[in-house]
């Protein structure tokens, strides 16, 4: 094995050179490819016209390092608290949502300096100065703005740490570096990179002049190089920061509104792009606005794009098991879960098993306005008191387990004031975040034990119709002012309520019994057994025998017969109940046991219903 | 360079010098800008599919490389405008020139607008989401050196002018030996300039992805012709701008779109443009002597008799004189109508007539209308002591009402 390791980090030392340090200067790395490329391109004046579109070689040295030499690892993650701390043009990391796209950016992606060509990819600004006129080629880039997924629970960031800055000279901005050599050993610097609270900056005190960042506690000193935080965005509030990623080489289609994401690339900031634009000689300029000119360099970073893929939750998962969903082994983890889950539930066995379908369930197809996979939760029973010991404690729990979760307070209040409807703002050319603006697979609790009577104003009318498309149908409708877009969604949601939601019509009403108050402690091992044990159950295929199907559906029927008052909306409930009993043991087909689980959880239901 | 330049644009000047009056006989051009001078537009539509019939290499190479083909083709258009009639066009006034009819492949969507059309004509089509206000823009600038007393003058240009470099903007104070300038502003020519957001239709938008946006300018005639919201079909040529920081080259490349037609696709936006041979037959009809019964029978031609009911709405239409008396009365121009009648008598069909002639028109039923848009008076009537709820007609449009309802006391009209 040593062998063929040495042989891999042959094989990229030739492609590049091992003078090349692709985390603190892969800008090196991509111009070395490059002229290595061109040279190669046989004949013709324009070798680098086929290089439109296309990588010619630099992100493979990327990814190949990356992924299989154990690169990852090695790269900085960017988040609020080192935004500063990277010396630019090196490479980072950024995991977040995709919050807006801005179209494509044209830029001279190779000119003629002389004899030689030059690319300008993967940077905003030509390094080497470009002669006028040159021969030079337009090539094109799509830009996303990101923004840390909403609702990211703490213990996502510690699956891939990134390495400690301290350790990187290299990728630290100058000033760090020498704040670094004074400090000398000082153990009190501790530059982590998960931007928790309570982790003590590079300097000691904070100068007087120092800008107080309000995402971590931590204080960052300020120097005029370092971005400042661009919180006070009204596009995104809530958001700390942002980042302007730049991606190359793919059809934009490839990455949709909201999705998440890890972009790896050039971090760039360039002061010189951060200097106010001078009164330029063409008017045009003051007469088109750039949206772009809205993010400038100095307050928001920008990623060029060399590799990116879309995480989804088992990606935030800390140790990648590459162990095979067993069936056995998912018995027995069900079973850990599902004991906690009566614990933190008053030993209310009914509740626990509907919460763990609900947690499990995901949207698996969709026909027009028909979703299947859905199982929306709505606990009834609750007040004011058993919310602040038992939803709290839930709270407590999903934070815990699901990767983006966010606990809404619904009062009248909430629903009047709150901007939930993301929204266009075609005077900035922006969209405006609203709560509703999510990634598939966020978690939504909604305690509305908080609504009293009182009158919803308009804006609280448009919300609870946004709510109830939501849970009814998995749509947002995004306010586009002179024209409403539909936006799909996948989230799941819970609501507590003391009697059955009015507001939310969610699919699984569930009168809550608890009896007992226990004190409640998973263990980190236990936790992380959970978190990966949803993601994957979650994650696994459903089918079903035709016989199966055959023999439900004569249930389904003798049932409506007996009982009038069923319709579609029941037995589509019945039957993803059953589906995701069966996912929640490790069956990928529905078997008949698991229908008469879900059966007998129906009936228990419906007789406390009673 | 210059010369090879100055021949290839006098040959594309011949080249739509044919085309306009050649025209395969027919003429139409030559009456298109007849028509144009007599309206006093100053801007001329070419359709491509009678570009392609004429001269199909010319078609493609205009759509292609439309900067080679547009001063000349304005060149040409002028030039026929001022043989036509001389006293047109003012001193250094010209006809600028519009494309329409189908584009093929170069008809697009923001979306589509990739770099490979960058220096070509396209025809986008999208919603306008954003219009700037209209400003003046200096493209000739007049100073007088009052110690040489001598006139000088300065012409600017940008990405909007087809021949020449671009030129920077700034005004010049001295002239070369130093002495002071004043500018004559007077004197100075301006262009009315206007840049415009435009999105794609929402219908296009592929599911997970944002409407694109591509920024539009227009000037001269086309300034203000669109409102936000508006869906429009822009013809223009997509030309990228080099970016700019502190005067060197960036690298980064903005795009516009350089408009030189604008057609708005809301139905409410074909109204009628009426031709010289339009007016003439409608002097004609004047001088007849059964005119008004003419124009009776001819409203709501399906309806059979009611020929006074018919003449009372084509008066209404026309409307009256306004008269203010000596005395400070103030005489309305404006007639009310209420047609009362049996059921089934075509009342509501001849409200419909109206509202397919009249240029504004809604139709509303009593109940349910609110009070925008309506203005009424609840009067009682005298002789049932009830309540009736009386619409009258609002300003500039036709408001038609059936079934006047009873209305309760204290409602609101």
């Amino acid at each position: 094995r040593r062998e063929s390791e040495i042989h891999r980090r042959r094989k990229a030392e030739r492609m590049v050179g091992p003078q090349y340090d692709l985390v603190g200067n892969p800008l090196g790395a991509v111009r070395a490819t490059f002229e290595r490329a061109a040279a190669a391109e046989s004949g013709g004046r324009d070798p680098v016209a086929a290089f439109r579109s296309k990588d010619w070689g630099a992100s493979e040295v990327f990814r190949s390092f990356l992924f299989e030499q154990g690169g990852l690892d090695k790269v900085p993650l960017l988040d609020a608290s080192n935004l500063g701390l990277i010396k630019p043009n090196t490479l980072v990391r950024f995991r977040g949502m995709v919050q807006d796209m801005l179209g494509n950016e044209f830029y001279a992606g190779a000119f003629k300096d002389g004899s030689t060509w030059r690319t300008n990819k993967f940077t905003d600004f030509s390094p080497f100065a470009m002669p006028h006129p040159c021969d030079s080629h337009l090539w094109e880039r799509h830009l996303f703005h990101c923004v840390p997924v909403p609702g990211q629970n703490s213990w996502t960031l510690e699956s891939s740490p990134g390495p400690d800055l301290r350790q990187m000279a290299n990728c630290l901005t100058p000033e760090q570096r020498e704040k670094r050599k004074r400090d000398g050993d000082d153990d009190a610097m501790d530059v982590s990179e998960n931007g928790n609270g309570g982790s003590s900056s590079c300097s000691k005190k904070p100068k007087e002049d120092d800008v107080q960042i309000p995402s971590s506690s931590a204080e960052m000193p300020a120097s005029e190089n370092v971005p400042q935080m661009n919180g006070n965005d009204h596009h995104i509030p809530g958001s700390s920061f942002s980042c302007l990623v730049k991606i190359y080489d793919m059809p934009e289609s490839q990455v949709k509104l909201n999705d998440v994401a890890e972009f790896i690339g050039v971090y760039t900031f360039d002061p010189e792009l951060a200097a106010p634009n001078d009164n330029s000689d063409d008017i045009m300029f003051d007469l088109i606005e750039d949206v772009t000119a809205q993010l400038p360099p100095s307050k928001v970073p920008r990623l060029h794009c060399l590799v990116w893929r879309k995480l989804s939750s088992v990606d935030f998962l800390a140790k990648h098991p590459a162990v095979e969903p067993l069936p056995s082994l998912l018995k027995g983890i069900r079973q850990s879960l599902l004991s906690h889950l009566t614990l933190v539930l008053g030993k209310d066995d009914l509740a626990a098993n509907c919460l763990l379908l609900h947690l499990l369930s995901r949207l698996r197809t969709r026909v027009d306005v028909v979703t299947v996979g859905r199982l929306s939760l709505n606990f009834t029973g609750f007040n004011r008191e058993s919310v602040s010991i038992f939803g709290k404690q839930l709270n407590t729990l999903i934070q815990g387990l699901m990767p983006y979760s966010q606990a809404i307070p619904l009062s009248i209040e909430y629903l009047n004031t709150a901007t939930l409807q993301p929204r266009k703002d075609n005077k900035s050319g922006r969209l405006v975040t609203g709560v509703l603006q999510l990634p598939q697979g966020a978690h939504l609790t909604f305690d509305e034990t908080l609504l009293q009577s009182g009158s919803l104003a308009s804006k609280g009318v448009e919300n609870t119709v946004l709510l109830k498309n939501l849970m009814e149908s998995q749509m947002v409708e995004y306010d586009f002012e002179y024209y409403k877009l539909e936006m799909a969604t996948d989230v799941q949601l819970l609501t507590l309520s003391e009697g059955k939601s009015n507001i939310l019509p969610s699919d699984l009403v569930v009168p809550f019994r608890a009896s007992t108050v226990s004190a409640v402690n998973a263990t980190s091992e236990e936790l992380e057994s959970w978190r990966w044990y949803l993601a994957t159950v979650r994650s696994l295929p459903q089918s079903s025998e035709p016989e199966i199907y055959q023999t439900i559906q004569d249930e389904m029927v003798s049932a409506m017969r007996n009982d009038r008052s069923l319709g579609c909306t029941e037995l589509s409930r019945w039957l993803t109940m059953a589906q995701i009993t069966a996912s929640s043991f490790g069956e990928k087909s529905l078997s008949l046991e698991h229908w008469q689980m879900a059966k007998e959880l129906e009936r228990l239901r419906k007789e406390r219903m009673q | 360079a210059m010369d090879v330049n100055e021949e290839a644009m006098a040959a594309n000047k011949r080249a739509f010098l044919d085309f306009l009056d050649q025209d395969v006989g027919k003429g139409v051009y030559m009456q298109a800008v007849r028509d144009m001078v007599q309206s006093k537009r100053h801007r001329l539509t070419i359709g491509m599919d009678d570009l392609r019939n004429h001269n199909l290499d010319l078609a493609r190479r205009v759509i292609r490389s439309p900067g080679e083909f547009m001063q000349p083709a304005s060149d040409a258009v002028t030039e026929v405008a001022r043989n036509l009639d001389p006293k047109f066009l003012k001193e250094g006034e010209r006809v600028l020139v519009g494309f329409t009819g189908p584009f093929g492949f170069h008809r697009v969507t923001p979306r589509d607008l990739m770099s490979s059309f960058i220096g070509t004509m396209v025809c986008v089509e999208g919603i306008v989401t954003k219009c700037s206000l209209v400003r003046p823009k200096v493209v000739k600038s007049v100073h007088y050196c009052p110690a040489t007393a001598a006139f000088m003058s300065r012409e600017y240009r940008d990405i909007t002018s087809f021949v020449g470099l671009p030129t920077g903007s700034v005004y010049p104070t001295r002239d070369e030996n130093g002495n002071l300038l004043v500018t004559e502003y007077g004197m100075c020519q301006y262009k009315d300039h206007q840049t415009l957001s435009m999105q794609e239709v929402p219908e296009n938008a592929a599911p997970g992805q944002l409407p694109r946006t591509v920024d539009v300018i227009v000037e001269d005639d086309l300034v203000d012709c669109c409102k936000p919201g508006d869906r429009v079909s822009i013809v223009g040529l997509y030309k990228a701008l080099p970016g700019k920081s502190k005067g060197s080259v960036s690298g980064v490349f903005r795009t516009v779109l350089i408009a030189n037609n604008v057609s708005l696709l809301n139905k409410e936006a074909n109204a009628p443009v009426y031709t010289r041979e339009d007016l003439k037959r409608m002097k004609e009809i004047s001088r007849r002597n059964d005119t008004f019964d003419l124009l009776g029978n001819s409203l709501a031609p399906s309806i059979y008799g009611h020929i006074w009911i018919k003449k009372a709405v084509v008066l209404l239409m026309l409307g009256g004189v306004e008269k203010n008396l000596k005395n400070g009365t103030h005489l309305r121009g404006d007639i009310n109508m209420m047609m009362v009648g049996d059921p089934s008598v075509a009342k509501s069909q001849l409200l419909r007539a109206v509202m397919n002639i009249a240029p504004l028109a809604i139709s509303t039923t009593g109940r349910g209308s609110s009070g925008v848009g309506l203005t009424a008076a609840v009067t009682s009537d005298q002789e049932t002591g009830k309540l009736l709820k009386v619409v009258h007609t609002l300003m500039f449009g036709f408001c038609t009402s059936s079934n006047q309802m009873p209305v309760s006391r204290g409602k609101k009209a």
